[in-house]
Formats: structure tokens, C-alpha cells, sequence
């Protein structure tokens, strides 16, 4: 089975700074041992890619570390986003992340962030789900973030990743 | 990397950091954060409009700037960074963008304005008596029961005259202080 490690985040993949990528390894650490997974687990993913990865990380999270956390859906969304970036590192040629504000996450590219061609980048949508529930389930949301998606991005590919904790699965659309 | 890609990376980096804030329930370090990553953002996407070589990440700034503005409730502004962007040739994804943009916020400013026609008060009653010293009628009802309402001077006799002991129905504007000035009256139909 593939290995997914979240440390590896600490480095600053993708143009992201070690600090921040160190939060998202907490957030996503978080999501993982609150939902009951210890030190290691097995993430399915499925949709534009069927693939099932060992999720690994380092450490334990302290009482005070989770205690810290105020709001448990915002430490869900920076969860997904660190599995969202590692498996896009991983399963595409995209490497290099930029952040933006509003309509998506991430603007995707291959080599250089500031590609000034359409086809070389691939906008990013980033979603998460504390525990899938009968009313709120892993496929209701990448259709809702789908929608959103066809909406807005018109000229350019896009990625939609939603990751669920409780039973970790992450199912990826591609426009 | 140029100066406009360095503002624009410290902006967002600015916004992670009052999104780490807010998820540790710091909601006043976030907003500085936020005031920060707006201030910065802006900066950059200025500064990239010099790139000439560039059709994407010119729009892509202004339109992170103009989403910051928004969060940082400067609706104004937030309006000028989208018509600004719309004003070039952006490609259609971010000219969807910027139009979601404008729709947020045409819909805050119908928001305000609801706000604002919240403040009239519905009256229905009997015109039953008035303190002409403060130039107020009063009217006895149901909904609200016994209201005062303020009307200029000149009008307090003309409207005893009027409505003196009839069903009476009409609007008024509630102030601040308190005080509801009539806006309009009618018999109750």
C-alpha cells in the first residue's frame, strides 16, 4: 500500500512555508486521533482516482495542543487541506500551490507558481467532513463544491477534495 | 520573484495566519490578521497590474484583495477592486469571479436597506389625545397599545382636527433615541 505521510508537509511542500505546513499537520492530526485514529490509518480514495494509502504521521497530539482547538470546523477544513495538497503532490503533476481568497482554495501549477497560461494551472477546491452522516455525506459534498465549481471556473481544469475523518476517505473530482 | 508576487505571498500568509487565530479562538488577532492581509493583498495586486506579460495572476490578485475586503467589511472598496478587474481582460473564470464578487455584495446593500425599513413602525388605532407642548400625538390601539408619536408643530391641530376619535391607521419612522416620528396616517380602512 502507498504511504501518505503527513510530516512531510513540515518541509513546506509546493511553496508553502514550513510553519504552515506544520499547522496543517496539526489540523490534520487533530481530525485523525479525535475521530479515534491513532498514529496511523488507511485513507480510500476514490473518484478521478481509486487509490487506498497508508496515512502516516509522528507524534501525538498534547492535551494542551487539543485543547487549543476552538473551533472544530475550521481545524476540519486545514485537515483537508493537508491531505488535499499531499495527495495532489502525489497523484498529479502539480506541484506548487498558491493560495488565494474567494471562488477557490489553491491555484495549482506545474514547475513555476506564476505560469501566465490558463492550461498551466488548475484551480483547487478544498472541502472536509468532520463525520460523514446520513444527512451530510462525502458524495452530497463534493456535488455541492461540483456545482460551485462548473459554476465559476470556465476556462481553466479544476480539482474538487473532500476528505472525511471518522472513516478516512477522500474522493476527488476533476473538470 | 518580483515584489507583487512577494506582498501578494505574505498577504495570504497573513490570512492563514488569522484563520490558525480564529480556529484557536482568537477572534481579535484574527481580524487584525485579516486587516493585514487586505492592506497587503491590495498593495499587490496594484503593483502586478505593471506586469504586461501577465493575464492571469493580475486578476487572480485583485480578486483575492477584493474577497479580503469584504471579509475586513469594506464593501466599497471590494466593489472597486472587482469593477476594476472587470474594467481589463480577465480570463472568464476570473470574470465569474469577479461578478460573484458584486453579487455579494449588491446583497449586503439589500441587507442594509432591509435593515434600515425595519426601523418604520406599523401603528393602527384611535386618535385619543396629544401633549402640543412636545408636539405629540398619542394613539390608542392594539398593536402597539398606546403609541406617541412626534409630529411638527404646524401639523399637531390639523391632525386632531382630522382624526380626533377615529380608526386611524399609518407608519413611522423609529429614531435611535427612541422616538417615533409619523411618517404617514389614514383612516383605517
Amino acid at each position: 500500500m502507498r504511504k501518505l505521510e503527513l510530516d512531510n508537509l513540515k518541509d513546506g511542500i509546493g511553496g508553502l512555508t514550513e510553519a504552515f505546513g506544520t499547522f496543517l499537520v496539526e489540523a490534520a492530526m487533530y481530525c485523525l486521533e479525535q475521530n479515534n485514529h491513532n498514529g496511523q490509518a488507511v485513507l480510500q480514495v476514490e473518484g478521478y482516482f481509486d487509490e487506498k494509502f497508508e496515512l502516516i504521521w509522528s507524534g501525538r497530539l498534547t492535551e494542551e495542543v487539543k485543547g487549543s482547538w476552538y473551533d472544530r470546523k475550521e481545524a476540519t477544513e486545514y485537515g483537508a487541506t493537508a491531505i488535499a495538497i499531499l495527495l495532489v503532490n502525489e497523484l498529479t503533476d502539480y506541484n506548487k500551490f498558491k493560495r488565494t481568497r474567494g471562488g477557490t482554495d489553491y491555484i495549482i501549477s506545474k514547475g513555476k507558481s506564476t505560469n501566465t497560461k490558463m492550461s498551466d494551472i488548475s484551480y483547487l477546491e478544498i472541502s472536509g467532513l468532520w463525520k460523514e452522516t446520513k444527512n451530510n455525506t462525502l458524495t452530497m459534498r463534493v456535488n455541492l463544491k461540483r456545482k460551485q465549481v462548473e459554476r465559476t471556473i470556465i476556462d481553466a481544469s479544476a480539482f474538487v477534495i473532500v476528505t472525511e475523518f471518522g472513516n478516512p476517505k477522500t474522493k476527488i473530482h476533476k473538470q | 520573484m518580483k515584489t507583487a508576487d512577494v506582498l501578494y505571498d505574505t498577504a495570504m500568509d497573513y490570512y492563514d495566519l488569522g484563520k490558525i487565530a480564529k480556529a484557536k479562538g482568537k477572534s481579535k488577532v484574527y481580524q487584525d490578521y485579516l486587516n493585514k492581509a487586505y492592506i497587503l493583498s491590495k498593495e499587490a495586486a496594484i503593483k502586478k497590474q505593471d506586469d504586461k506579460d501577465d493575464q492571469i495572476w493580475k486578476y487572480v490578485y485583485l480578486r483575492s484583495a477584493a474577497w479580503l475586503a469584504i471579509d475586513c467589511q469594506k464593501m466599497e472598496e471590494a466593489e472597486k477592486l472587482a469593477f476594476f478587474g472587470l474594467q481589463g481582460q480577465p480570463p472568464m473564470t476570473e470574470i465569474n469571479q469577479f461578478k460573484e464578487i458584486l453579487k455579494i455584495i449588491d446583497k449586503q446593500k439589500v441587507k442594509k436597506e432591509e435593515q434600515t425599513t425595519t426601523n418604520v413602525l406599523s401603528f393602527f388605532g384611535v386618535l385619543t389625545s396629544v401633549d402640543k407642548a412636545d408636539s405629540y400625538i398619542i394613539i390608542n390601539g392594539d398593536k402597539p397599545s398606546k403609541l406617541k408619536i412626534w409630529v411638527p408643530t404646524q401639523e399637531v391641530d390639523d391632525l386632531v382636527k382630522l382624526y380626533w376619535g377615529m380608526a386611524i391607521e399609518g407608519t413611522g419612522i423609529l429614531k435611535k433615541s427612541g422616538k417615533v416620528e409619523l411618517k404617514h396616517i389614514q383612516k383605517a380602512a
